[in-house]
């Protein structure tokens, strides 16, 4: 069974801010079609995310969706949408990091929020 | 308690199984509180405590009542907890001893033998008293003693074991106190039980699960232990404990397959992996799927069988639970886990065999939900259920795909084969659902039928979904259906259905700058437009394809060739033009002009460059690339005049186009900005502060949906200019990437063009860039042909060379050979021409074009200067030397009459006060070839020196000295100072006293001239001079022209000595020197020295007898206030006019201070008579009037009494009855007349002895 994962940071215009893919070790290369798909998976799940943040007690949503046969988590910080694939558990650290590193990257004064970073 | 929410009670199975309470003893007696006791018992709740910690429940307790056998009760290692009774009762009605004795008593220990043989301790004895069989036998023992034998003979220690229950078929309310004495124990000791045998049995369950990692433990066994728990929790209407139990064992389970997965298997799990042979969905309309249950208890199960069977049993009790959305939820997370679940364990699964599985129970969950929930409710909980008719949808059309039930021509043979296949594994339909005409077992068969079938199902299916997407807001997901539904348009061949699927979707995906969903979603829309036949479209969606970065490069060669090959086929016709936008073919990147500030005179060439990045995976030939250009004339004339612009416009000339903002969401740009706020929580009590954050206080406007409704791609549009004015390239190829394009124009009417359109045209496609952003223009103007002269040093001096510059700019004016400037020379001022004057000519940029010979000819009135030919718009810079000559301005003599100026002269002097230079301005009058007008120009020259004059005596010895002030910044060196009279010759003799050799004249300093007078006849009245000097700047070696020595012309008048006044101071007699406060005469004498002269002719002179004498008045005055002078201080005394003739006059002066002090004045004048004295009291009126000619000249440079008195005599007759006073008229003797021999003699003053203070003047 192929893990790859498909990283997509969303800016709060919901336009995508990040985006990386990390493949399984070797298989180097991801086909286009399936590439594509991972956006579009990706987009699909941004509106049961925005679903879920409008929810009272919204937290940190892990699994927001499941999409043919993809797994969709979603972190999302106070303000920022970071929707993503996941496969296992260890993604809310992966999550944390990434949050820390983009507020720290949001911090830089020369960037332009929701621009690709 | 049947669960409320189900209006459907035939779908709604509730468990039938109540906790089993065994009855032994009297059967009849039991019947007959039978229908009661179960009235009562679950009518009041009970407080259920547990163990661990759980939290106590209020509980409604139920039995089912079942005659006492042995076989009841379980036996050793039985795990069954259903079958499990909970409680024994022993009904008895004896009341009577001999009986209790007889068989009572006896029955009740076999009964607690038996109970203890199978350790069970949760028994009850009940004696029903009845009063009516009391009466009966009123022998009796108190029956009391009944209960106590009891109470003694079994219940040792637990007394409350045996309870007693009163009249129980009564109304009394003695009988309903007993009956709830009753109905307490009874659920007390139920509880009781529960509590010991459930935690007991929770125990051995534990147990079983920590031993999970032995060999030969089964999931399966295990499964059906926990299970027992779940349906004692249900039986007990717990159904959130049941459904924990089912949850754990899914966790469990998941747990083994993901470890499985990561390599971790365990032997029971092989069983698992089994092929499915079998996908008939989840079957969610039994309460227990019994069928599914024995296939786990007999470990056949497959994954599929287990996950169908734990979440029909998880449906059951969260339907109970009333919680029908969890449902829907869990069930899309169950079917997309199991699809993983069978990947992981690498279960071999017929390809659609899952689709089938999976659109199954996918309806099958909303067909359970929909028959628990009504319309209402399910409409507005669409949020929950729409994940899994978009799941079903999705599976639907794979299955289509697979079987070819979407190709036009319907499935071939092996797509029956498969379809036959999947259905047989489906099995046969169940029989609940059999009379259901839209069952999903009726509805996958039906659509797996047909072509005509799937399509109606699919698109059923489709379009639901997309609604229900839609209603909740999930317009995105709504968008993937459609992808998907334009998908199968397409396969159908219906594009213009499709069409509008894709189009949804590219707009939402551009809004929101998703780059690869954009592509992908354009190139299924380019296959579109292509069978569409949309020309334009398609070739724009082409272009778009084409440069994108995100296909193949072979895709996007492909399109690229599909706009070539489009282009190339429709040359020959005359076919309309298809405008597409530029940006998808090609960018703009930057622009610049040659001449960088873009500013070009008439019939200049400009060129511009552009820099176009081709953004097509393959060269391309581009028949022409053209740049509309609007003409117009600029209003406002001045700013376009060829200096404003030439200064004014950028220089670099570079201008930047922005990149293409590539997929950033312009339509959303417009959001409210953050509003963030800091926010700190202090604690109440201490105020320290507990939590720090920001706020963004508009959250609900910044995270509202945005429905972007504005179409972010529409179809050209783009419309062509048609200006006249038009920059042009034929004929170009645009590799990818960048290339440069140079446009050249030649500029024509003058005015302002602006850069509108740009146009790439390849056959009949026009790629058109509607609008240039940043604006860019480009200038043209026209100039006249212009003259300027200006000095190249500050100011200009006079009498050296200076250099001027001629700047002549040609404008539109071409010089030819031949064309010449004519100078009208002015006298005073040479232009000095040298074989080697050189012209540069210069470009309108200031590029050096060329550098020629200047030919300068000078004639007596004018100096022609031969121009070079140049073209127009360039500039002649060329340097000339010219020259002024020295002069300086002529001044009277301290004593003088004003010297006549030189009428010739056309220059002015001015002389201002201080140190300036005088000027002196000459107007050169040019004559341009272009232009039959003169252009005067005035060059003004300073003239560096300013020279005075003054007259020494010595006696009568005369001395001229000249004094020479340098004003201007340069050294100069002057040699041959010399001085002439050219009034009266011979007899006049100037001896130099002045060095031979020439004298540096530094910057801001003077230098002195002095020459002697002597005279060998009597002297004139005045006397002529000239004063010349040789000078050159001294920094300069060889000066090519030779100079002209500066000139001073001035008169000395009345210089000859007539008198000699000699003042003494004697002290009072016999003392030796004066002092303060005491009276010391004063000697004046005034002495003649010479005969009658032309000079004293004058009214003062009167003769009597050949005897001329004339009138003078002394005046003995002390400015400084050191003398005190006693008595007369002037008188008039009478001179002869002879040689030698002296008068003496006697004074007393007292000395005022002590030391030396100089003598006082002694001032002689001219006593002139009184009938000779009007003009001195002229009125100022008559003097102004009378001044006009001479007055601008003169006035300010002589108020001395010379010129008063030559006007004075001009207005005398006029003047005549203009009459003061007749007051005789002083006149002071000119300065060169009279000799002060006395001038600076002191004389010493010693203080009087009587004096305190001494005071001392020293002066």
């Amino acid at each position: 069974m192929c893990e790859s994962f498909c990283f997509i940071i969303a800016g709060h215009l919901d336009n995508p801010v990040f985006e990386m893919e990390f493949l399984p070790p070797g298989k180097a290369e991801s086909n286009v079609d399936h590439h594509h798909l991972n956006w579009l998976i990706t987009h699909t799940a941004l509106s049961p995310i925005a679903e879920n943040m409008r929810l009272p007690n919204h937290t940190d949503g892990y699994a927001v969706d499941q999409f043919k046969n993809w797994f969709v988590s979603a972190f999302v910080p106070a303000g920022h949408v970071l929707p993503d694939r996941r496969q296992e558990d260890g993604i809310k650290h992966f999550f944390i990091d990434d949050c820390d590193l983009y507020i720290k990257f949001a911090m830089n004064p020369h960037y332009e929020p929701n621009s690709p970073v | 308690m049947d669960a409320p929410e189900a209006p459907q009670p035939p779908v709604i199975y509730t468990m039938e199984n109540k906790p089993i309470v065994t009855c032994a003893g009297d059967q009849n007696l039991f019947t007959s509180v039978y229908p009661t006791l179960s009235q009562q018992l679950p009518r009041e709740p009970m407080e259920w405590r547990r163990s661990y910690g759980r939290a106590p429940k209020m509980i409604h307790l139920e039995s089912n009542f079942v005659q006492f056998k042995e076989e009841l009760l379980p036996k050793e290692g039985n795990k069954a907890l259903l079958t499990f009774p909970f409680l024994h009762i022993y009904w008895t009605e004896c009341c009577d001893t001999e009986v209790y004795k007889a068989t009572v008593k006896d029955d009740l220990t076999k009964w607690q033998n038996i109970l203890k043989a199978h350790s069970s301790v949760d028994w009850l004895i009940v004696v029903v008293e009845n009063d009516a069989k009391k009466k009966n036998k009123t022998n009796i023992l108190p029956r009391t003693s009944i209960v106590d034998k009891i109470r003694n003979d079994f219940c040792n220690k637990q007394s409350d074991r045996c309870v007693v229950l009163s009249d129980p078929l009564k109304d009394s309310s003695r009988t309903q106190e007993s009956w709830n004495a009753f109905l307490t124990k009874l659920r007390t000791s139920l509880l009781m039980s529960f509590t010991k045998n459930l935690g007991k049995f929770e125990d051995d369950m534990r147990t079983l699960r920590e031993k999970r990692t032995e060999p030969g433990w089964s999931f399966c066994d295990y499964f059906m232990v926990q299970e027992e728990l779940a349906f004692v929790f249900e039986m007990l209407q717990q159904f959130e404990d049941a459904l924990v139990q089912y949850d754990e064992l899914d966790a469990l389970f998941s747990q083994y397959v993901v470890n499985f997965g990561a390599g971790d298997g365990a032997n029971w799990l092989a069983f698992f992996c089994e092929p499915v042979r079998s996908w008939n969905g989840l079957i969610l309309r039994k309460p227990i799927d019994m069928e599914k249950r024995e296939l786990i208890q007999r470990q056949e199960a497959t994954l599929l069988d287990l996950r169908s069977y734990l979440f029909s049993r998880q449906c059951t009790l969260l339907l109970f639970l009333q919680r029908p959305w969890e449902v829907a939820q869990r069930a899309l997370e169950l079917l997309h886990s199991c699809v993983q679940e069978l990947k992981l364990l690498e279960v071999s699964v017929p390809p659609g065999a899952l689709d089938c599985w999976v659109f199954l129970s996918c309806l099958e969950v909303l067909q359970r939900i929909e028959g628990c929930c009504d319309r209402a409710q399910i409409d507005s909980n669409v949020a929950h259920t729409v994940g899994l008719w978009s799941y079903a949808t999705e599976k639907l059309k794979s299955l289509g795909y697979l079987c070819g039930l979407v190709s036009e021509e319907g499935p071939n043979s092996e797509d029956l084969n498969r379809i036959v296949d999947l259905l047989a594994g489906l099995g046969a339909e169940r029989p609940e659902t059999a009379n259901t005409a839209q069952s999903p077992y009726k509805k996958l068969k039906e659509a797996l039928s047909s072509v005509e079938a799937f399509e109606k199902h699919y698109l059923d299916l489709s379009h639901a979904t997309i609604e229900m997407h839609t209603s909740v807001g999930r317009t995105r997901s709504a968008r993937l259906v459609g992808k998907d539904l334009a998908e199968f348009y397409m396969r159908k061949k219906s594009p213009q259905k499709a069409e509008i699927y894709l189009q949804g979707a590219l707009k939402n995906y551009l809004a929101e700058g998703w780059a690869l969903p954009i592509t992908h979603t354009r190139k299924q829309l380019a296959e579109c437009q292509k069978h569409l036949g949309q020309t334009e479209n398609y070739l724009q969606t082409s272009s778009l394809l084409a440069s994108d970065h995100h296909l193949t490069e072979e895709e996007r060669k492909y399109f690229c060739q599909e706009i070539l090959s489009f282009a190339s086929r429709q040359t020959d016709s005359t076919g309309q033009k298809i405008v597409l936008p530029l940006h998808c073919f090609a960018h703009l990147r930057d622009l610049h002009f040659t001449p960088s500030n873009a500013v070009v005179h008439v019939g200049g060439v400009l060129s511009v460059d552009i820099t176009l990045c081709s953004q097509m995976p393959i060269p391309v030939r581009v028949e022409q690339i053209a740049i509309n250009v609007h003409f117009s004339i600029e209003k406002n004339n001045y700013r376009k005049t060829a200096e404003w612009l030439t200064k004014h416009k950028m220089a670099n000339g570079v201008i930047t186009f922005p990149a293409e903002t590539s997929p950033l969401p312009a339509a959303q740009n417009n959001l409210p900005a953050l509003e963030l706020y800091e926010m700190f929580e202090r604690s109440p009590s201490d105020n320290s502060l507990n939590t720090t954050g920001i706020i963004c206080k508009n959250v609900h406007m910044l995270l509202r949906r945005q429905e972007s409704s504005t179409s972010l791609e529409t179809p050209s549009g783009v419309a062509l200019e048609d200006g006249a004015h038009v920059l042009k390239c034929s004929d170009v190829t645009l590799e990818p990437g960048p290339n440069r394009i140079t446009f050249r124009t030649q500029a024509k009417e003058p005015g302002t063009y602006t850069l509108r359109q740009l146009c790439a045209s390849v056959g009949p496609v026009w790629f058109v860039l509607p609008h240039l952003y940043p604006l860019v223009q480009y200038d043209v103007y026209s100039q006249e042909p212009q003259l300027h002269v200006e000095p190249l040093a500050d100011g200009l001096l006079a009498g050296i060379p200076q250099k001027v510059k001629f700047t002549v700019t040609t404008g539109h004016y071409t010089v030819k050979n031949g064309d010449s400037l004519q100078l009208s020379n002015a006298e005073a001022m040479l232009v000095l021409c040298h074989a080697e004057n050189r012209a540069v000519i210069y470009s309108n940029t200031r590029e050096k074009a060329s550098d020629v010979l200047l030919r300068v000819q000078s004639s007596d009135k004018v100096t022609s200067i031969s121009l070079p030919a140049a073209p127009a718009y360039h500039m002649i810079e060329f340097e000339l030397e010219v020259l002024s000559l020295p002069s300086a301005p002529v001044t009277g003599g301290e004593s003088s009459m004003l010297g006549t100026t030189e009428p010739h002269r056309k220059h002015k002097d001015t002389h201002r006060a201080g140190h300036c230079m005088a000027t002196t301005d000459h107007k050169v009058s040019i004559d341009c070839p272009w232009s039959i007008y003169s252009t005067v120009i005035a060059l003004t020259f300073s003239v560096p020196f300013r020279t005075t004059h003054s007259l020494l005596s010595a006696g009568t010895r005369k001395y001229i000295q000249v004094c020479v002030q340098n004003l201007s910044e340069l050294d100069f060196q002057l040699s041959d100072g010399d001085l002439v009279d050219h009034g009266c010759g011979a007899d006049l003799q100037l001896v130099p006293l002045n060095a031979k050799c020439p004298q540096a004249i530094h910057s801001k300093q003077s230098v002195f001239f002095v020459w002697e007078l002597l005279w060998a006849r009597e002297p004139p009245p005045s006397l002529r001079c000239r004063f010349s000097v040789g000078f050159s700047p001294a920094s300069e070696g060889q000066l090519s022209v030779p100079l002209k020595p500066y000139t001073y012309e001035f008169q000395v008048e009345n210089f000859f000595t007539l008198y000699n006044v000699k003042a003494e101071i004697l002290p009072p007699s016999g003392t030796e020197h004066c002092r303060t406060g005491s009276l010391c005469s004063l000697e004046v004498s005034i002495t003649r020295l010479s005969e009658l002269l032309e000079v004293d002719k004058d009214e003062a002179l009167t003769e009597t007898d050949e005897y001329f004498s004339t009138k003078l008045m002394y005046e003995v005055v002390d400015n400084s206030s050191n003398w005190a002078v006693c008595g007369k201080s002037s008188g008039v005394i009478s001179m002869p006019v002879a040689a030698q003739a002296t008068h003496r006059v006697h004074m007393e002066v007292m000395p005022l201070f002590a030391g030396y002090l100089p003598l006082p004045d002694v001032r002689l004048f001219k006593y002139l008579p009184h009938h000779s004295a009007h003009s001195s009291q002229l009125d100022a009126d008559s003097w102004i009037e009378s001044d006009s000619l001479s007055l601008d000249k003169h006035l300010d440079d002589q108020p001395d009494s010379s010129s008063v008195r030559s006007r004075g005599s001009m207005h005398s007759a006029s003047s005549g009855e203009h009459k003061g006073l007749p007051m005789p008229r002083l006149q002071a003797l000119p300065p060169g007349q009279v000799f002060n021999s006395s001038t600076g003699t002191q004389i010493l003053v010693i203080p009087s002895k009587d004096d305190h203070v001494l005071e001392v003047s020293v002066t």
